[in-house]
């Protein structure tokens, strides 16, 4: 059996023991241990892939198994992966992981909050493994829905309005979505007559122009909601700032990465004719979706919502990558993913445990955390500092890469909004700082917050792994951007060959 | 540099809380080799051993911008020597006679006040409160209108499913004479 299977499976086995078990302890420890065999699982797929690809296989999937799954569409059931997938499955495991122990004091409905997350985990564990585009939009689907009801129920502030406008939000661009895919299926032609929804096979073909231009926007804007593209982002700040710790961790580092996955992978790859001709529009758009992120984020004063408005600045900065077409833009902006992702993860979780003590999230009501709980205080610190780019962690390594990539366009428009997006940077520090001085240090406003307890256990596991992640990437980039790099070529040809 | 010197160790005797005492060997002798170092330095060979082709460096010594930057040097110690050794009231002349250029000086050239400044009021209060304003009434409000706009049409028409047989009798008339009339328009 496919190992692949194994990323799938062990979700829904965690599931089902979830259900039958019969109090909360038993709840926590089956989640806890079934995200860590996942983990595992994930990391051996990683080490499985680079021993394939050292032993010389160069196809563009590996470890691909396909069954036939409805034949009057041609939709099969295809997985593989390459050294994108593999790097995304593998920041997955870690955020699930770190998830898991994030929400160890989660009392009300429990079993079904486990329940819900993992779902949404096995969704998205589906979505890097597919192969078949319709395979890959069923667990689209199923990692999206689950959350109205993470963020319905177990949210916080207006936390019915937030879920209904994040899944409605998100449920237009599968709407969006959807139509791009069958435009995909009904508008390419193989020798032979037929259609198919797979993606390799798809990629062989050209589709047709016209249709081309026409089905791009959908697709682009369809994965562009999830990736909180300007001016369809607005389900992100209240959405975030409403859900639970896990769920937001689980959303802002994975699922919004989804987006960007999906616009290189399926927009641009299937369709590189129209992602030239458009692509200047498209580049309007995530200019202004970092410089408004990283604006919007200084006049906040929730830090939920500051670290929302982060997200989405640095997830424009992924779509800007894709946007540059070219190979080392690219691989910064799948860098990008990776350490977003790991970052804005830990930052979610450490918001959660600041919350769960101080039951703020105003910045200007607490202060001088430092002094009471360093530990915390000191995470934060580093994810503040990863998150403005600071050499040595990932931040640094991912937007470096985008940079240089998006400045070896010659053309002046592409430079003109490098500049620009560069100039975010600065923004960003801003913003951080502020916050770390606001929130760390100076002097304790509330006499309430001097008894305040230090990270638990489990606290601390969730943190040390995300961050033993950021540095590591930080401080060991090259693995990761030669595996992302190899995989990369197919597009990055496929792309040039239309210029 | 030579006003800091006189005015620490030379000038009028100040009253201190606690009486000035010569610090430990631990913190003097790590002071006296820096010292000996800064002395010395220059002797060392440079060109000899940092070189971009492993040759030794030509070092000509220009003896006619040496000699003038050391005269310069000796110069500003001897104008420090006589406005801070002994208390004097020459340096607070000098502070008037310059008045607004002294001001600006001692304000470090008022950057931290214009850093302030641009941060402040332009980049938080021009710029990041219509941001987030923008976004919260405008993007926002859309997706609100949308949303709307939506629930007030579904309320409108949600009569129209009332579970009256004589409605749905009166529709079901209704719509079978329009056909019947549009058929009769259009094959007659």
């Amino acid at each position: 059996m496919n190992i692949l299977n194994l990323l799938v499976i062990i979700p829904l086995l965690t599931v089902f023991g979830i259900a039958i078990a019969k109090d909360m302890k038993t709840v926590r420890w089956v989640s806890a241990i079934g995200m860590f065999v996942q983990l595992l699982t994930a990391i051996t797929v990683m080490l499985l892939y680079l021993g394939i690809r050292k032993s010389g296989v160069t196809d563009e999937m590996v470890m691909m198994s396909d069954h036939l799954w409805f034949k009057t569409l041609n939709i099969h059931y295809t997985i593989g992966v390459d050294g994108i997938s593999v790097a995304m499955i593998l920041l997955t495991g870690i955020v699930v992981f770190a998830g898991i122990f994030a929400s160890w004091e989660v009392e009300y409905l429990q079993k079904e909050f486990f329940i819900s997350l993992i779902l949404l985990a096995t969704g998205v564990f589906g979505f890097f493994i597919s192969i078949d585009l319709f395979t890959m939009f069923l667990y689209y689907e199923i990692a999206v829905i689950p959350m109205y009801l993470l963020i319905g129920i177990w949210g916080t502030g207006p936390k019915e309005y937030s879920a209904m406008k994040l899944t409605l939000m998100l449920m237009g661009g599968s709407a969006l979505l959807i139509v791009a895919l069958f435009g995909i299926y009904y508008n390419t032609e193989f020798a032979d007559g037929t259609h198919s929804f797979n993606l390799l096979e798809l990629a062989k073909q050209t589709m047709n122009a016209d249709a081309q231009r026409f089905f791009f926007p959908f697709a682009f804007l369809g994965f562009g909601v999830l990736g909180a593209l300007f001016p369809f982002h607005t389900w992100s700040p209240d959405g975030h700032a409403s859900a639970p710790t896990a769920v937001s961790m689980l959303h802002a580092g994975v699922l919004m990465k989804l987006g960007g996955y999906g616009i290189f992978r399926i927009a641009m790859y299937l369709m590189p004719q129209a992602a030239h001709e458009q692509a200047w529009i498209f580049i309007i758009l995530t200019s202004t979706s970092v410089i408004y992120g990283a604006f919007g984020a200084i006049w906040q004063k929730d830090l939920k919502y500051i670290n929302a408005y982060s997200s989405v600045s640095h997830c424009g900065l992924v779509i800007f990558g894709l946007l540059m077409m070219n190979q080392t833009a690219m691989d910064g902006a799948i860098l990008q993913m990776i350490s977003h992702g790991l970052m804005t993860a830990l930052f979610f979780a450490l918001i959660g445990m600041i919350y769960s003590r101080t039951h703020t999230r105003m910045i200007h009501e607490m202060g001088g955390l430092m002094k009471v709980i360093p530990f915390l205080g000191v995470v934060y610190m580093i994810a503040g500092f990863a998150s403005l780019g600071l050499p040595g962690l990932s931040g640094f390594v991912a937007e470096m890469t985008i940079f240089v990539g998006a400045f070896q366009h010659a053309d002046i428009f592409y430079r003109v909004a490098t500049i620009m997006a560069i100039s975010a940077i600065v923004v960003t520090a801003v913003y951080i700082l502020r916050v770390v001085g606001i929130l760390l240090l100076g002097p304790i406003k509330n006499d309430h917050f001097l008894h305040l307890k230090d990270a638990t256990w489990y606290e601390k596991i969730s943190t040390i792994t995300l961050l033993a992640a950021v540095a590591g990437i930080g401080l060991f980039p090259n693995w990761l951007y030669q595996i992302i790099f190899d995989s990369l070529e197919p597009i990055v040809t496929k792309l040039a060959t239309v210029l | 540099m030579f006003r800091l010197y006189f005015n620490v160790f030379w000038g009028e005797d100040k009253h201190y809380h606690h009486t000035p005492h010569e610090s430990p060997l631990v913190m003097t002798i790590p002071l006296m080799i820096l010292a000996f170092g800064a002395i010395f330095a220059g002797y060392l060979p440079f060109a000899n051993m940092i070189s971009p082709d492993k040759m030794p460096m030509e070092l000509k010594m220009h003896w006619n911008i040496a000699i003038p930057s050391v005269l310069i040097g000796l110069a500003g110690i001897a104008f420090a020597w006589i406005l801070y050794k002994k208390k004097t009231d020459i340096p607070d002349k000098l502070a008037a006679a310059f008045g607004g250029f002294y001001t600006t000086v001692y304000n470090k050239f008022y950057f931290d006040e214009i850093y302030l400044f641009v941060t402040k009021k332009i980049l938080f209060n021009l710029i990041s409160r219509p941001v987030a304003w923008f976004d919260r009434h405008i993007v926002d409000g859309t997706m609100n209108g949308v949303a709307f706009v939506i629930t007030t049409a579904s309320l409108k028409i949600k009569g129209f499913q009332s579970g009256q047989l004589q409605q749905y009798a009166a529709v079901f008339v209704a719509g079978a004479l329009g056909l019947v009339l549009m058929a009769i328009y259009l094959l007659g």
